[in-house]
């Protein structure tokens, strides 16, 4: 059972906090950059939310970078965890002698609904990587192995073994590791935090300013700022001793928050409460507009898994609604600049983590909530993955508000961290990736190029590597230049740009994050370019794709094949005022979280694209007279329209947990069928299994449904609606 | 308009064709299309500011039964037009996509109606080029873009 908080109230908040933002920040934007002014660029792939020991992970923070940035080959990470404390030394490595469960001889369930025990710790909450009974690895604790023991974890905690706050953990533990491993490894390796969001749930957070990840070398930097970042901010963070010796003060110059700071903390303490509506929505707000003053162009503000808590509550630690985001997005559009809507959790029994009555149990069988959307659809959640919803709502304004996807690796469920089965999380880049385009100096990839590009909207993000390479342009049609000589022309920039994992730099085109500036009536060409990669991706598995044997395709899902490319397009209106507040807040599904210009314009398939051996798809298509300003962006996937239980008949995602629900833990009842039957001879034990029969689920229901989103292009009229976000 | 019963049915590459014109001159269409493409190149490169985007010279280019996919040249005068007009408003107008053309050649003429092929080149920062062809006519001295005569299209 939802608990909703009524639109009045939500409207007050709102009004109340109109007074903390300043809508004149907004840039007035100039068009994308000249082509010879612009510096040459790869897309390079990342994650940036994903935990260790040091919050509720299950490995070291050696291993996940290993897994992470060797084994899954990505180019740049972010190791994230969550803020508070942890009582657990994430630094120390797994003892590489000693075999961990199951090659001990344990085993995992065979048949389901499995018990949680079956791997050793999973059920007490410890690792199952490095049992703690073996008192080794990262599985233990800071008391127990720091030189100075428990006088060494500073804060007044009084549990034992005593919890080290996330602070000190960053600014004197984890930083040197994150440093070391990146310089060892000559790749852009930093440490941020995954915030618990005063007032909301989570969002992953930088504060890059004075660490040196490589290229840097020589004297080592640090990561101070981070930590008070998360001191100031975290809500799981209830220290009081402003860092001990660090004796931070969490003011931001220039706000009204002073008022509000706790007098010895130097913080806002407290959150969302019912005594405190919205105190904890004020104080993320503060927190993006510290990073603003402190790291301006070295941060970014990125909610996560936004739609998983539920509506947000003005009373609790919920999801965000889209007045959150405008709120975030206004304080600071070059830090809170778009969110994590393709979450991690892909291969847990509700995809994502989203799921109808989250969090209730058969002691309290009406205690959840409702994610939005009651789950994911195609493993994105619904403010993306809704044509006309708040993504489209928030571009609709010609905001700066860009879409990214993670790993939120935590552990492998019942499996181990070296086994390739999964009913939990994936690795980062092991089946999600964000591809961001960073312009390298001196010929090295930076961090803060990499936080550029994050910042510049030039990415797109995906699963399942359904693609790899993606070149994404809007041009002006040159009105002297033969039509079809122009399309080919346009068409071979894409193609050429993706072969070299680069991007259209031609005057009169803007790629994504970019807007092309154009007089009413101008004809508009968009060009596009993705490379279906030939070979294998990392699903463990080879046998023929469930979801897809429905309708007689025989695919392995080891080597997913793009089916289409739907060009999104919608208007854009112009920013709303936090005033308006109508237009400016409510729940998914609310005007305020719509665009109904928002529409499917153009799809693409192998019936009008083009076709090369190398894997590349190239097609092109012309917006005849625009005359409003509005953008494009796009979505794939390897699952065709009316896909049984996928898609719908125009080829939007459905609900993934209506395709394998779980059981719902408020009722006492056997586990539910599921909607795909994974009949494969090599269908793997570990699957939803009812009477005998098996069901796509967990791991392989998220190989099967493959989904990429890009980044929009904007295209802006004259004497039309400016374009305020994009350049 | 140059009399078609001159043309032979087709042209190659290295031929220069004698034809009787108004006045008695002779017409190498060959020649015309490198004077076409220069005069194109001139008009394209010129597109980047209000005198070029005001300057005849492009439309001059195109037939007045210009018709290519349902664009005809009063749709380039309009366009060019448009954008001068905006550029005066909105100095970061994007503008378009400028260039070359080259390898110029005449080929498969009939009744006036004659194909140019060449390659089209981009050179802002990476090199792009294609290949392309289009509909001209030869009126007098001088080829003009034709188009395909079509109302609709399909690009």
């Amino acid at each position: 059972m939802s608990k909703q908080f009524a639109l009045r109230h939500t409207t007050a908040a709102v009004a109340t906090l109109v007074g903390l933002i300043s809508v004149s920040t907004v840039q007035i934007a100039v068009a994308a950059e000249k082509a010879k002014s612009k510096p040459a660029g790869t897309y390079v792939t990342g994650d940036f939310h994903n935990h260790s020991t040091c919050s509720d992970g299950q490995i070291s923070m050696q291993k996940l970078i290993d897994k992470s940035v060797k084994t899954f080959g990505l180019d740049w990470f972010v190791q994230a965890d969550h803020g508070g404390s942890s009582a657990r030394n994430c630094t120390l490595r797994e003892d590489p002698f000693e075999p961990v469960a199951p090659a001990l001889g344990m085993t995992t369930s065979a048949t389901g609904p499995w018990t949680t025990s079956t791997y050793p710790g999973i059920s007490t909450g410890i690792s199952g990587g490095q049992p703690a009974s073996s008192l080794k690895g990262p599985n233990q604790s800071w008391e127990s192995t720091l030189p100075g023991g428990r006088a060494a974890i500073k804060g007044d905690g009084t549990a034992t073994p005593k919890a080290m706050w996330r602070w000190q953990e960053i600014q004197e533990f984890q930083y040197k590791v994150t440093e070391d491993e990146s310089r060892a490894r000559q790749k852009p390796i930093w440490i941020g935090v995954e915030q618990n969001t005063p007032g909301h749930e989570h969002a992953s957070t930088v504060v890059l300013q004075g660490q040196r990840p490589w290229p840097q070398s020589g004297v080592s930097g640090n990561a101070t700022l981070q930590a008070q970042y998360e001191y100031c901010f975290d809500r799981s963070d209830t220290d009081t001793s402003r860092g001990a010796d660090n004796q931070w003060d969490c003011s931001v110059a220039g706000t009204t928050s002073t008022d509000a700071l706790d007098a010895t903390a130097r913080k806002i303490t407290g959150t969302n409460s019912a005594t405190t509506l919205d105190l904890g929505h004020r104080k993320t707000v503060e927190g993006i507009k510290w990073m603003k003053e402190k790291a301006p162009t070295t941060s970014y503000f990125v909610p996560a898994h936004l739609e998983r808590a539920g509506v947000y509550l003005a009373n609790n630690n919920r999801g965000f609604n889209i007045e959150h985001l405008r709120n975030f997005n206004n304080a600071a559009p070059d830090i809170a600049f778009g969110f994590e809507s393709m979450p991690g959790h892909q291969a847990s029994e509700n995809r994502g983590e989203y799921a109808p009555n989250r969090g209730a149990s058969l002691a309290n069988p009406t205690g959840g909530f409702d994610s939005v959307g009651l789950g994911t659809y195609g493993g994105t959640g619904i403010y993306a993955a809704k044509i006309g919803g708040v993504w489209d709502a928030l571009l609709g304004e010609g905001r700066k508000w860009w879409f990214f996807a993670s790993s939120d690796y935590h552990n492998r469920g019942s499996f181990g961290p070296d086994q390739r089965e999964s009913d939990q999380d994936f690795y980062p880049g092991e089946y999600q990736k964000d591809y961001v385009m960073a312009r390298k100096g001196t010929n090295s990839l930076s961090a803060e190029a990499i936080i550029d590009g994050l910042r510049s909207g030039n990415s797109f993000a995906g699963s399942g590597d359904l693609i790899d390479r993606l070149a994404f342009v809007a041009c002006a049609a040159n009105p002297a230049i033969p039509r079809p000589a122009f399309k080919a022309l346009v068409e071979k920039a894409a193609a050429n740009a993706a072969l070299k994992n680069a991007e259209v730099r031609i005057d009169g085109c803007a790629t994504m994050g970019e807007k092309l500036v154009v007089a009413p009536g101008a004809d508009v060409v968009v060009a596009i370019a993705v490379r279906d990669p030939q070979g294998k991706n990392f699903s463990p598995y080879s046998f023929p794709n469930p979801s897809l044997k429905q309708i007689n395709i025989t695919q392995p899902l080891d080597m997913p094949v793009l089916d289409h490319i739907d060009v999104i397009g919608g208007n854009v209106t112009g920013f709303v005022s936090p005033t308006d507040t109508a237009k400016y807040a409510g729940i998914e599904g609310t005007a305020a979280a719509s665009n109904p210009s928002a529409a499917i314009k153009k799809v693409f398939n192998s019936t009008n694209w083009t076709a090369t051996a190398d894997g590349l798809r190239v097609m092109s298509y012309r917006i005849p007279a625009v005359k409003v300003s509005q953008y494009v962006r796009l979505r794939g996937t390897n699952l065709p329209a009316a896909t049984p239980f996928e898609t719908d008949a125009s080829g939007n995602p459905l609900n993934d947990y209506d395709l394998s629900p779980f059981v719902d833990a408020a009722k006492a009842e056997a586990q539910k069928p599921g909607k795909v039957v994974c009949a494969d001879a090599a269908c793997p034990a570990h699957m939803r299994t009812v009477n005998g029969v098996k069901y796509s689920s967990l791991d392989v229901a998220a190989w099967s449904d493959l989904w990429f989103y890009s980044n929009p292009v904007y295209i802006e009229v004259t004497g039309s609606v400016k374009v305020a976000g994009a350049k | 308009m140059i009399t078609p019963r001159v043309f032979s049915s087709s042209i190659i590459f290295s031929a220069v064709l004698a034809i009787s014109a108004c006045g008695g001159s002779t017409f190498n269409v060959q020649e015309a299309a490198t004077q076409f493409a220069a005069s194109l190149n001139s008009g394209l490169a010129a597109l980047t500011g209000a005198s070029g985007l005001n300057s005849k010279a492009l439309p001059d280019l195109f037939a007045d039964k210009f018709l290519d996919g349902g664009y005809t040249k009063a749709d380039v005068v309009n366009t060019l037009t448009a954008n001068s007009k905006a550029l005066e408003t909105a100095p970061e107008l994007s503008l378009f996509p400028l260039a070359a053309i080259t390898n110029t050649t005449i080929t498969g003429c009939d009744n006036g109606i004659c194909t140019l092929n060449g390659t089209l080149t981009n050179s802002d920062a990476d090199t792009t080029s294609v290949d392309f062809s289009t509909k001209v006519i030869v009126i007098g001295n001088a080829i003009y873009f034709y188009g395909d005569q079509s109302s609709t299209s399909s690009i």
